[in-house]
């Protein structure tokens, strides 16, 4: 019985992916496969990736990570064209608001809430309206814009910026009747 | 027992003193990560391509104040000026075949290619590491900059930006 149980055990902790991915590598301590290629390819990939790992990452990344780059491999297409994918591929990981370091259990529910407490108007109204910082910076932030929760969200659309007296629909696109174009209206 | 210190304290300002701008801030650590290896092109590519990714405004005043933009012009002309260079950079290149043209094409290409990889390099690492300590980078039009806010040791924290502990979305 006990046999039974650690190998189930030991296929839920892997979810089966001895299956699916056999012979796919991953980036050391990440779930990223090196995705199939050349072997130059696949190398440039996993340096691409270690070094945006190291650059973006916190002190943890920096620790496990290092640049590195092939002198060697310089004029190789293949790996330096491996090189760039793996960088960017992995630079949107290491910088993701779910999965990556800057993230948080919850960030997917409330994707600003560690730069403004996540107020769904402040995404314009607050000071986001900054030309330096913000989402719509330089546009105009809405006034009429109202508190928080998940209508929140449609009012910069809905309502438009200051002073426009414009939006980019003219009704909230999910609940509001009388419209076109509402997924839940009349 | 001092004498002891003295030394240990001498070896270790003399093999910093190999990496290049090792005085300046991060200076030893992104340019000690330079790869081994490379044709003397490269290495010069490399380490102008991060003197000037450090020297963006991603990294605010102070590293603007301590790099800057520094690709040849020359070197990447079509047409380079080759005894110019050659004159120019007489140490950094020394090791170059000057009477191949091949080999001064391989090296020119080299420092062409690795520029702005080096740049992304340095310019991404030093805007990573003032993001970990929780720190906002002084522009020009922006706020003075206050030294007071900030502390160095902030880099080292794992409260901030970048946490990786459980429940904080990396595992």
């Amino acid at each position: 019985m006990q046999k039974i149980l650690f190998i189930v055990a030991l296929f839920l902790m892997t979810s089966c992916r001895w299956f699916s991915d056999a012979g796919l590598s991953y980036i050391a301590g990440t779930n990223l496969p090196i995705p199939p290629g050349t072997p130059a390819f696949r190398l440039g990939y996993k340096h691409g990736c270690e070094q945006i790992f190291y650059s973006r990452g916190n002190v943890f990344y920096r620790t496990r990570y290092s640049y590195n780059y092939d002198p060697k491999l310089n004029g190789n297409t293949e790996y330096r064209f491996g090189y760039g994918r793996g960088k960017s591929f992995c630079f949107n990981y290491v910088i993701s608001g779910a999965s990556g370091p800057v993230g948080s259990s919850d960030l997917y529910l409330f994707p600003y809430k560690d730069d403004n407490g996540f107020v769904a108007g402040g995404i314009a109204a607050a000071n986001y309206e900054d030309t330096t910082d913000g989402m719509f910076g330089g546009i105009g932030a809405p006034v009429n814009v109202t508190g928080g929760g998940f209508d929140g969200i449609f009012n910069m659309l809905t309502k438009g910026g200051a002073g426009s007296g414009k939006a980019a629909f003219a009704g909230d696109p999910l609940w509001s009747g009388g419209s076109e174009g509402q997924f839940f209206g009349q | 027992m001092t004498i002891f210190f003295k030394r240990i304290f001498l070896l270790l300002i003399l093999t910093s003193c190999s990496t290049p701008n090792w005085y300046k801030p991060m200076g030893y650590t992104i340019f000690k990560q330079m790869p081994k290896g490379g044709t003397p092109g490269y290495n010069l590519g490399w380490i102008h391509g991060c003197n000037s990714g450090a020297g963006t405004q991603f990294g605010g005043a102070i590293y603007i104040s301590f790099y800057h933009w520094q690709r040849d012009p020359d070197i990447t002309s079509s047409n380079p000026n080759i005894p110019l260079i050659r004159e120019r950079y007489k140490k950094e290149l020394a090791d170059v075949n000057w009477n191949n043209l091949d080999d001064i094409k391989k090296n020119f290409s080299d420092y062409n290619m690795v520029f702005w990889d080096a740049h992304h390099f340095c310019r991404q690492t030093i805007l990573g590491i003032i993001q970990t300590a929780g720190m906002n980078a002084p522009v020009p039009g922006k706020d003075r900059y206050d030294p007071a806010a900030h502390s160095i040791g902030n880099m080292w924290k794992i409260d901030g930006k970048g946490d990786t502990r459980w429940g904080k979305g990396y595992w």
